[in-house]
């Protein structure tokens, strides 16, 4: 790879590039770099193609499982084997493979998903795993890495459209762990929606929509005394997120964030909890050209959500329950709707659980054999990546890394990886450091 | 008073010492050798150099009408703002209608300096300042696992110092050098909250206390500024034997302290495998601490570095921080960058300013009453970068727009109760006051240039929509807000008018403004609802969360 400096919109100073916002090093392909394009960079031919992009409109939604979910009680149950558990192994879509009992929907579904069974990462604590897995870097004190979702906000803002690029839905079980847009700056922060079926605050009006928009004009006008004053700067920045957020706030599209126009038989499939009306949510808004959607799952009890170090046995039935309708029918709403090969859906957690159980069932923390699940946007479901052994203890074939997820979520949002942005301290940092695409997903 | 030819002479005085090489900028760095007479009492002639180094409002304005932009001739309008700009710089909000009425009918001329003192020995200086230095730390803090940081204590603590005001090295000491609980000793908070990390508090402290952003040089020497890997962890070393811990939940509950051994290691870059090197505890003059050493040593031994006089970058540090709040801009941005690479501005005012500072041993009022009573401050120039000459004014830090919408609407503080934990919910989060939630999207990192924390739509959709603060807009007489009542003590729409630009933007309204009020009032036909638009302008208004 080469690096290629670009530079748009940047204040030079002798001593180099001054504003951070505009020094952008982009990284060409060899091939690439040595032909006739040399200045134009891999994001100018993107914004060439906006467009087009644009109708192609790919969007994520990020299915969390928050807290870390056991592998025997989900998509890689070990029959036969000490460690397994009550919970039995059922027959899925695809022939010779199976996934727990408390997934009856899911397993019918698996033809749309490509499962990954493989998954290794370092980190076996919550906030480090989470750090890692959400933004694609280890824990740092020194630098507050992005979590993905802002990443593609920042890459969909040109797109200028009515709602945010980022929402998140539903509210981690343990905020201290939580990530965000960390050095990317709060104008990527996720649009935070704590339960479906409410407006996220502030959103709604305290008045009617002509007020707002009469009261918008008056401020407008009452401002040009300060502009007059020396507040010009302040005066034009202010009046262009006024304009922008005025849009969403008086944009028809807010209308997706409200359910109740939903058919009450497709609200009873997503299932009436939490996260089943958090992924219907999802959808809705991805229908109206939000990019990067994640949905919680928690659990119905407690803030333990998939954490189940107790009561492993009684909980886990509790959470699958509340996932298995709502996974299955988002993939099937979507393929319905013609939007699957548009939207990349992935499920995942921070890792997954131990081998060995307490007689409760509850599982610790485990870092190898964790697993992802992929579908639409090209990818080819009714697969299975990777493996572990008999018992689950280690990773047998295709181990994949953290930073191969990465570059997989690049390379279907059409990100470019290699793309440098600098913080405030100077530091510049690749969207994604390391890792190689998962090429059987789209084989 | 000061004499009408004193102001050169300082000038030229000034600028004599920094032509005798006291200039500290990048050409004589800092890793002179220190004083030997450091913990001596300062004998005779350097009391002299500390009198000859300390500047009047005079002096300093001489030294900026020097600087392209610094001129206060340009800057005409100034006085009128000055009332709201001194509030908001000294105590944090804006002047009430009360005060500004008493500011109107002062006539003496030296109402601009009993202003600046008032200001000064209001308890609201403390607490506003203490807001800063939290945000300043709290910011860059990693969140803790299953603990929730409580600044509290600290605030506190802070403002009564700062009230008081204790010496800037004072504080600093204090910060670096407390051991305890955070909850009855405030100032273990930075090094508590940091976790007692080593590499965290190294890169911090040099950042925060110095403006030097050694971070780079954990695990490659500077990119840009001198600094060498092993400096940064011979900084590091500092901290070994320091310990803290944190408990679930409750921040407060932090404790800081000493133990008797171990040594700092910095990691084999080329195998982080391997056992890493022992560092003795360095500062960046090449000076190493023995081994061995307690923790109380080491930590005071840095305080005594950090703090010490000839350490130039100290005082720099401070006062590019307060001159970026108090004029706009700091000679470096962002304000926590003086590395050598950077470009300053008006060195020689930022310099002055700094020995001024380390001659007043760091106090800290003296320094803004110095800046607050130059005719550049009273007429409002504003520093700018010559190739930015249409910067944006300084926008008002999020507590500062809480209390601005404190003063100027009578918007409540209202806490929800706390959730205690309980066994299915162990990890509460505390509950957001009001002015939480408007530090939540008003808020930002007091290091970040401005053009780093831009105007968000989380802040706009605030004003435009938030609940709370529309409750505030109501023009009916039974709401009890402070619109009605303006509107039923002020039936002429001028005089009402009048009134809501004092109380809001803390300014009189100019006739333009008074006419497009009035065009909107007729042609809406309804008083209150007119008002009430006007109202919710204002407040949506670029100027209301500005500084100018």
């Amino acid at each position: 790879m080469r690096c290629e400096h670009v530079i748009l919109d940047v204040d030079m100073s002798p001593e180099g590039v001054t504003s951070r916002r505009g020094f952008l090093c982009r990284s060409l392909a060899a091939g690439l770099g040595a032909t006739g394009a040399m200045r134009l960079g891999w994001h100018d031919l993107l914004v060439a193609k906006a467009d087009e992009l644009r109708k192609a409109g790919k969007s994520m939604i990020l299915l969390w499982m928050d807290g870390g979910p056991s592998q025997y009680d989900t998509f890689n149950p070990k029959p036969g084997s000490k460690y397994q558990g009550p919970a039995h192994a059922i027959h899925t879509a695809i022939p010779g493979v199976q996934v727990a009992e408390y997934w009856p929907q899911t397993a019918r579904a698996l033809h749309k998903i490509a499962l990954v069974r493989s998954m290794v990462s370092s980190e076996k604590e919550h906030d480090r795993a989470i750090a890692l897995v959400r933004t694609g870097y280890p824990l740092s004190p020194a630098v507050r890495y992005p979590t993905f979702g802002a990443v593609v906000a920042r890459d969909r803002e040109r797109f200028e459209a009515d709602l945010p690029s980022f929402v998140r839905i539903g509210r981690p079980r343990i905020t201290t762990r939580d990530v965000d847009a960390g050095v990317l700056g709060v104008r990527y922060n996720p649009f935070k929606i704590d339960e479906a079926g409410a407006l996220p605050p502030n959103l709604a009006p305290q008045v009617e929509a002509d007020v707002v928009r009469r009261r918008l004009a008056l401020s407008e006008r009452l401002d040009a005394e300060f502009a007059g004053a020396g507040g010009a700067a302040a005066v034009a920045e202010k009046q262009a997120v006024y304009r922008r957020t005025a849009r969403m706030v008086l944009s028809p599209r807010v209308g997706a964030f409200d359910l109740s126009d939903e058919p009450e038989k497709l609200r009873d499939a997503y299932g009436r909890t939490s996260f089943g009306q958090g992924c219907l949510l999802a959808r809705r808004l991805i229908e109206q050209g939000v990019s990067f959607v994640e949905v919680i799952s928690t659990g119905p009890v407690g803030d333990q959500g998939w954490d189940t170090h107790k009561l492993g046995f009684e909980q886990n039935p509790l959470l699958c329950n509340e996932v298995d309708p709502a996974y299955s029918t988002l993939l099937a709403d979507l393929a319905d709707r013609g939007m699957l090969d548009n939207t990349l859906v992935v499920w995942m957690g921070e890792f997954c659980r131990s081998p060995k159980f307490k007689p409760d069932g509850g599982r610790e923390h485990y870092s190898e054999g964790w697993q992802v699940g992929f579908s639409g946007a090209g990818v080819r479901g009714g697969q299975v990546i990777g493996a572990t052994d008999a018992d689950g203890l280690k990773v047998t074939d295709r181990p994949v890394s953290v930073g191969d997820l990465f570059m997989t979520f690049c390379q279907v949002l059409a990100i470019n990886p290699a793309e440098e942005y600098v913080t405030a301290d100077r530091r510049p940092i690749k969207i994604v450091e390391h890792g190689e695409v998962i090429r059987e997903l789209f084989g | 008073m000061v004499k009408p030819g004193r102001p050169m002479k300082f000038r030229l005085a000034t600028l004599t010492l920094l032509a005798l090489g006291f200039s500290l900028g990048p050409a004589a760095p800092w890793f002179a050798p220190r004083l030997a007479a450091q913990t001596v009492a300062a004998s005779a002639p350097e009391t002299r150099a500390a009198e000859t180094a300390k500047l009047t409002p005079a002096a300093l304005d001489a030294l900026v009408a020097g600087q392209p932009g610094g001129s206060a001739e340009g800057a005409a309008d100034g006085n009128e703002s000055f009332l709201r700009r001194a509030s908001f710089d000294l105590i944090g909000r804006q002047p009430t209608l009360e005060e500004q009425r008493q500011f109107a009918a002062e006539t003496s001329p030296q109402k601009y300096r009993d202003t600046v003192e008032r200001l000064l020995a209001s308890e609201e200086f403390g607490a506003n300042w203490a807001d800063y230095w939290c945000d300043t730390i709290a910011y860059r803090v990693p969140p803790p696992e299953l603990t929730y940081l409580d600044y509290g204590p600290l605030k506190k603590w802070l403002a009564a110092k700062l009230s008081e005001n204790t010496p800037w090295n004072e504080i600093v000491r204090d910060l670096l050098t407390a051991k305890g609980k955070v909850d009855d000793v405030p100032a273990a908070t930075f090094v508590g909250y940091h976790d007692a990390n080593p590499t965290n508090l190294a890169g911090e402290t040099s950042r925060i206390f110095l403006g030097q952003q050694i971070g780079c040089a954990q695990c490659h020497d500077h990119p840009f500024d001198h600094w060498k890997r092993t400096q940064f962890h011979e900084l590091a070393a500092f901290f070994a034997r320091v310990k803290a811990k944190l408990p679930h939940n409750d921040g407060g509950a932090t404790v800081v302290t000493s133990v008797n051994k171990g040594e700092y290691l910095m990691p084999n870059l080329e195998d982080p495998r391997k056992k890493g090197s022992q560092m003795q505890p360095g500062f960046f003059d090449g000076q190493l601490l023995k081994k061995g050493q307690s923790d109380e040593r080491r930590r005071g031994e840095l305080a005594d570095w950090i703090t010490a006089r000839d350490n130039p970058w100290f005082a720099k540090a401070f006062t590019n921080r307060i001159w970026a709040r108090t004029m706009g801009r700091g000679f470096y941005e962002p304000v926590d960058d003086l590395g050598d690479s950077r470009r300053p501005l008006w060195t020689q005012a930022h310099d002055a300013l700094a020995r001024h500072f380390t001659a007043t041993g760091y106090d800290i009022k003296d320094l803004f009453r110095l800046i607050a009573n130059t005719e550049a401050y009273r007429r409002g120039v504003r520093m700018t970068d010559a190739a930015q000459t249409d910067a944006a004014p300084l926008r008002l830090r999020g507590d500062e727009v809480f209390a601005a919408l404190a003063v100027g609407i009578e918007l409540p503080n209202v806490t929800p109760p706390k959730v205690e934990p309980t066994g299915a919910i162990r990890f509460p989060p505390p509950p957001k006051s009001t002015r939480d939630l408007v530090n939540d999207a008003f808020g930002a990192d007091p290091s970040l240039s401005p053009v780093d924390a831009p105007r968000t739509m989380a802040q706009a959709l605030w004003m435009m929509n938030n609940e709370q603060l529309q409750n505030e807009i109501d023009a009916a007489p039974e709401s009890g807000t402070m619109l009605s009542r303006l509107l039923a003590a002020q039936q002429d729409d001028h005089a009402a008018c009048r009134e809501l630009y004092i109380r809001v933007l803390a300014r009189a309204a100019t006739q333009d403004e008074l006419r497009v009020a009035d065009e909107h009032i007729k042609t809406l036909g309804d008083r209150g609802a007119a008002f009430e638009d006007l109202l919710w302008s204002l407040v949506n208004s670029a100027e209301f969360t500005s500084r100018r």
